[in-house]
């Protein structure tokens, strides 16, 4: 993130002078306070996500210093809290922005599939012998467990191999997942973190290894949401160069990332591919069986965007002119559209059962469909985004490749 | 119009090629083929930035798109070591060479060689010797198996890395400018088995981009057969010949298309060997461990069911790469590019580098089939001479055989990885090095080039990023 702004500094006088010169041709652009609101949403959800990040780092050094049923069941309730409001800022992603650039931390935050055995060890399974190696297992490979180790091994041999981020920290509260029952979520005991006995080098580790995930959560928020304050005067970021940039550019991004997470991500990659792969564990948060909720902070935080509206976690209320507002001057039919097929996928997102993964095992032909519902609705919900950019002469590109 | 052009620039060349008219009927494909937008038909995307290779064909239905997507998914997504609570995508290893496809064939685009102290992904050294298998496959090593392994889950021991040095070999164009070419000279380090067996040889490949393989895989072997020539019986010096293959599925021998010794019959059978090979991951195609009898730790590691990967999955991902669009050309407009043409086509390039193919009425893939396209191959073997050989013959194909490998694209690879390393090993640095490198049957096409003025060489570059 340094480098990033360093870059920007360098950049700054250079800058400076189009930023005045944008300023006086476009002081009456009504789009341009909708941009500026979406603005402000984006850094309060992410400072919300931070707060809640901060909540999940206390509950965990509470757990670690103290192991006990109550300590890990407040740590995983926070979690769960810290993971809804990472859920609204995913209508963020899609554009390279902050999040997603080149550099973006979203890998490092939420990477899937976790690569399980990699970080600890698990239980043996039917066709299986030992489990091999890993991180907290091997204090001779690797001697010191901290924040830096965990982003590096996420990317090790220069490729993905999914170590950190949420799914991580809810693997070391929860453990797998064995459906035993089948509607169970991960059975991780406390006593993991339990330090004396014959397992206390090992739980001592995978304490550090906790609180490294949890300690470079907040850090990678943190690289986050400097983009998106208010820089000092001089300075400059991604929301400076967003709300005085190429208005159409703007635009284009917000509606590129509610269409996005509704089509690629939500209705493809998290609904679709598990419903047609038919395995039960093939959902984002398997360890904690909260995926249902992951999907609803999904759906709520596009209607954030789309709304410019966003209750915080303190309870106050962020609004302003909205991209409803201008579709629905330029064409009231498709802001009708819009609305209804928003409300429908809702609903239907709304009606899909925890846990999610039940819903869609092959003998649960109800549960089947109501993940179905929810992706016919949210595809038209997509389409209509498209349409309802048009109405404002903004023209998203097809959004396949964006997975690539 | 064109004519006229071509011939002056024929004549040139003509006086290099020892006097003999360098037009025979194979290499006279008329420019205007080489100038066609639409490389894949119907599967022509317009998208010319870091997705061009990445796109679902624009004729795809909706329920089409959908697959796209999800075997999009299982593509980018790395494999993850058993047992896994994500029991899907559960298998990893235990010896490897990368955990997902697209750590390969990045962006469904080319690999490259690795940098200096860098562990290689997306270069994999394939070991075999003269010794076959029962239907002439190559055997690999008997401790170490197909290929290198240079990673391995927890508890078994990765196989070892190579070390590349490139000895630099100088020249000149007939101009008298100079230039460099570097030779891979490779060492195997970090040996955990043991030495390879002496009878080994092996041959190192960077992966091959994916898009537009749905089109080769249509075009119907007959039309491929017709245009070989294993005796060279029209004497242009360029022979052809098609490589046969076992087909595991339908246990028969069939055209070779895809790999860059043409060795694998379709693209589920690609997929399903560098599945096994190279991730670790089995298939109904290719079920089992990759480990070799020797190798205990690996056999006796966890594994994810059998086979790893579904037969549903591994459809959507073989479905997904068949869907792949070819990108448009561009600055077809361009003088220049419409140079270049003249030049491939008088250079002799066209008759290996086929401009244009059609597909069958019928395909795997509905919007792949009646497709008239410009893939720039014609999928048969061509001897490339003694310095691009390896030591692994692979089913007909000799060591210094070589598959035609398609150009379309080839103007994008920079853009979409990164990187403008070309050739079998990646040794080549750029399109210029790669041309320089063309030996054996594409000597005369090489030595065309060298002997071309700069401003007709620039020509030809301009014309092969069009594509």
């Amino acid at each position: 993130m340094s480098t990033r702004i360093e870059n920007v500094r360098r950049t700054l006088v250079a800058f400076v002078s189009v930023l005045l010169a944008s300023c006086a041709g476009q002081g009456d652009d009504p789009r341009i306070p909708v941009i500026e609101t979406y603005a402000d949403i984006v850094l309060a959800t992410y400072e919300d996500a931070i707060e809640a990040a901060r909540a999940l780092d206390r509950a965990v050094d509470e757990l670690i210093a103290n192991p006990s049923e109550a300590t890990l069941a407040a740590a995983r309730e926070q979690w769960k809290t810290a993971r809804i409001f990472y859920g609204y800022t995913e209508a963020f992603r899609f554009y390279g922005g902050p999040i997603d650039d080149d550099d973006g931390p979203e890998p490092r935050l939420n990477g899937w599939p976790l690569d399980e055995n990699h970080i600890d060890a698990v239980k043996l399974d039917a066709y299986n012998a030992a489990p091999g190696e890993n991180i907290i297992g091997n204090p001779s490979k690797y001697p010191e467990i901290t924040p830096e180790l965990i982003a590096a091994q996420n990317e090790a041999g220069g490729e993905k191999n999914i170590a950190s981020g949420y799914h991580a920290i809810e693997f070391l509260l929860w453990g797998q997942d064995l459906n035993d029952p089948p509607e169970s979520a991960g059975q991780r005991p406390y006593t993991d973190y339990v330090v004396s006995g014959p397992d206390a080098e090992i739980n001592a580790r995978r304490a550090r290894y906790l609180k490294a995930a949890t300690t470079l959560l907040i850090s990678d928020l943190e690289s986050v949401a400097v983009e998106w304050r208010k820089p000092q005067a001089g300075e400059t970021n991604y929301r400076v160069s967003l709300i005085t940039g190429d208005v159409p550019t703007a635009l284009k991004r917000m509606f590129t990332g509610m269409a996005a997470l509704a089509e690629v991500e939500m209705a493809g990659e998290r609904m679709n591919v598990p419903l047609l792969s038919s395995d039960q564990e093939e959902e984002q948060s398997c360890f904690s069986d909260t995926t249902a909720a992951d999907l609803r902070a999904n759906i709520d935080g596009i209607a954030h965007v789309y709304y410019a509206r966003y209750t915080r976690a303190n309870g106050t209320t962020i609004s302003g002119p909205s991209l409803a507002d201008l579709v629905r001057k330029a064409d009231p039919r498709i802001a009708d559209e819009m609305d209804e097929r928003l409300e429908r996928a809702r609903a239907a997102v709304y009606a899909i059962e925890s846990p999610f993964d039940l819903e869609i095992r092959a003998d649960n032909p109800a549960g089947q469909a109501r993940v179905r519902d929810a992706i016919e609705a949210l595809r038209a919900a997509a389409l209509s985004f498209t349409r309802a950019a048009r109405s404002i002469q903004i023209f998203l590109s097809d959004l396949e490749s964006l997975g690539d | 119009m064109h004519e006229r052009n071509v011939f002056g620039v024929a004549a040139a060349i003509a006086l290099v090629l020892s006097g003999v008219s360098g037009c025979s009927s194979k290499a006279s494909a008329p420019v205007d083929e080489l100038l066609m937008p639409r490389s894949g038909g119907a599967m022509t995307t317009d998208t010319s930035d870091r997705h061009a290779f990445s796109r679902p064909a624009p004729n795809l239905s909706v329920t089409e798109r959908a697959t796209f997507a999800v075997g999009n998914q299982f593509f980018n997504s790395p494999w993850i070591v058993a047992p896994a609570t994500a029991d899907a995508r559960d298998g990893l290893g235990p010896l490897f060479n990368a955990r997902s496809c697209d750590a390969c064939h990045n962006n469904d685009g080319r690999g490259r060689p690795p940098e200096a102290d860098e562990r290689p992904i997306s270069l994999v050294v394939q070991f075999g010797s003269n010794a076959r298998g029962p239907h002439g496959e190559p055997l690999g090593d008997p401790i170490y198996g197909d290929n290198l392994n240079p990673f391995a889950i927890g508890g078994v021991a990765p196989e070892g890395s190579i070390r590349i040095r490139y000895r630099e070999i100088a020249g000149t164009f007939a101009d008298g400018e100079p230039y460099t070419l570097l030779a891979p000279e490779y060492e195997f380090i970090e040996l955990a088995y043991g030495p390879l067996d002496p009878n080994t040889g092996f041959s190192p490949r960077v992966a091959p981009a994916v898009y537009g393989v749905g089109l080769l895989e249509a075009v119907p072997e007959e039309q491929i057969l017709a245009l070989a020539d294993p005796d060279d019986a029209d004497g242009d010096g360029i022979s052809g010949r098609p490589n046969r293959v076992w087909n595991r599925a339908r246990e028969r021998f069939e055209l070779g298309r895809f790999g860059w010794k043409a060795n694998q019959p379709d693209i589920a059978h690609q997929t399903a060997a560098a599945f096994s090979a190279e991730i670790g991951m089995s298939t109904s195609l290719r079920p089992g461990q990759n480990c070799t009898q020797a190798q205990r730790d690996c056999l006796d590691a966890p594994h994810g069911g059998e086979p790893e990967i579904s037969d549903e999955i591994f459809a959507h991902i073989v479905q997904y790469q068949r869907m792949l669009a070819v990108p448009a050309r561009r600055n077809l407009d361009d003088p220049k590019v419409k140079r270049g043409a003249q030049l491939f086509v008088a250079a002799g390039c066209a008759a290996c580098h086929r401009p244009t193919l059609v597909t069958a009425a019928t395909s795997e893939l509905g919007a792949a089939a009646n497709q008239t396209i410009h893939p720039f191959t014609d999928l048969l073997l061509h001897d490339m001479g003694p310095e691009l050989a390896d030591s692994r013959p692979d089913f007909d194909a000799t060591p210094s055989e070589w598959r035609t490998p398609p150009l379309w694209g080839l103007g994008l690879q920079e853009t979409v990885n990164g990187h403008t390393r070309l050739l079998h090993d990646g040794r080549a640095r750029n399109v210029t090095e790669a041309i320089l490198w063309h030996g054996g049957e594409a000597e005369r096409a090489r030595e065309a080039f060298r002997s071309m003025s700069r401003q007709e060489r620039e020509a030809l570059l301009a014309f092969l990023s069009s594509l």
